[in-house]
């Protein structure tokens, strides 16, 4: 199977929807997605889940995917990563807040490690929500 | 057109060249398949123990993954299934609901996640993806 298909295969129905609508966003999502991993890996030397790694991560994917796409279509993409029924509620309150924080900072269009700082700022300073701490 | 060239697919593609393409994706396909089976064996033969599993550290559960692996048939479980099987995620993998675990050996770090079907919510099948 290729990775292209597996890849469809996890999307939530509406993060279908949104690429169908926008498919030149395909590559700009996977890279962002992508420099996110890397950059939290970076960070926290691994990539988390519901703890500060994963609000970092989320926060600093959303900042770059606001400043490469614009803050409406990041928010309607990461809002329907989130979207599927499986996704806990918890889980789920805590990445879309996560989310709209990066949101707001790729607002600024600044540099990627400038947003990433701004994240980790964010995260020490108890505005980033964290389950597990 | 002559016969010769009717022969030829629109895009020139002869029944041997489809054949050797169809050939050349599936050896790649299963020689991608195979090389993460053999990657797990690498981590170790430990059996698999679900008690033991949850309480040890990352190195000693990729020690037992490939007997996990090998003994169930991951296909046929939910995400419940696996949670009470390995635990709640310390990974995080693509999306929230889709299990996945950090695993370490020769000082090298991954990520096993299993990826389930939306509609089912059964998995449908294990990645293992270096985490670098």
């Amino acid at each position: 199977m290729s990775e292209a298909y597996d890849q469809y295969q996890n999307l939530t129905l509406k993060e279908k929807v949104y690429i169908k609508r926008y498919p030149s966003h395909i590559l700009i999502i996977k890279e962002t997605k992508e420099k996110a991993f890397k950059q939290t890996k970076k960070l926290f030397g691994f990539n988390g889940h519901n703890d500060k790694s994963d609000a970092f991560r989320h926060c600093y994917w959303s900042a770059l995917l606001s400043k490469e796409i614009g803050y409406a279509n990041a928010l309607v993409f990461t809002t329907a990563h989130e979207s599927s029924p499986l996704n806990p509620k918890n889980e789920k309150s805590m990445d879309l807040h996560n989310n709209l924080f990066g949101l707001k900072i790729g607002l600024h269009k600044k540099s990627d490690s400038m947003m990433s700082m701004q994240c980790i700022m964010a995260l020490k300073k108890g505005q980033l929500k964290v389950i597990r701490p | 057109m002559h016969n010769g060239t009717k022969k030829r697919t629109v895009k020139g593609y002869t029944p041997m060249k489809y054949f050797i393409s169809i050939t050349a994706i599936l050896a790649l396909i299963l020689g991608c398949e195979k090389t993460i089976d053999n990657s797990l064996q690498e981590f170790g033969s430990v059996e698999f123990n679900s008690t033991v599993w949850n309480k040890s550290n990352s190195e000693v559960r990729a020690k037992m993954i490939y007997s996990f692996i090998k003994t169930t048939d991951i296909r046929k479980l939910s995400s419940k299934d696996i949670y009470s099987l390995l635990g709640k995620s310390t990974a995080y993998y693509e999306y929230d609901e889709f299990p996945a675990y950090i695993l370490k050996s020769d000082n090298k770090q991954y990520i096993l996640a299993f990826p389930i079907n939306r509609n089912t919510n059964k998995i449908r099948k294990y990645v293992l993806k270096e985490d670098k």
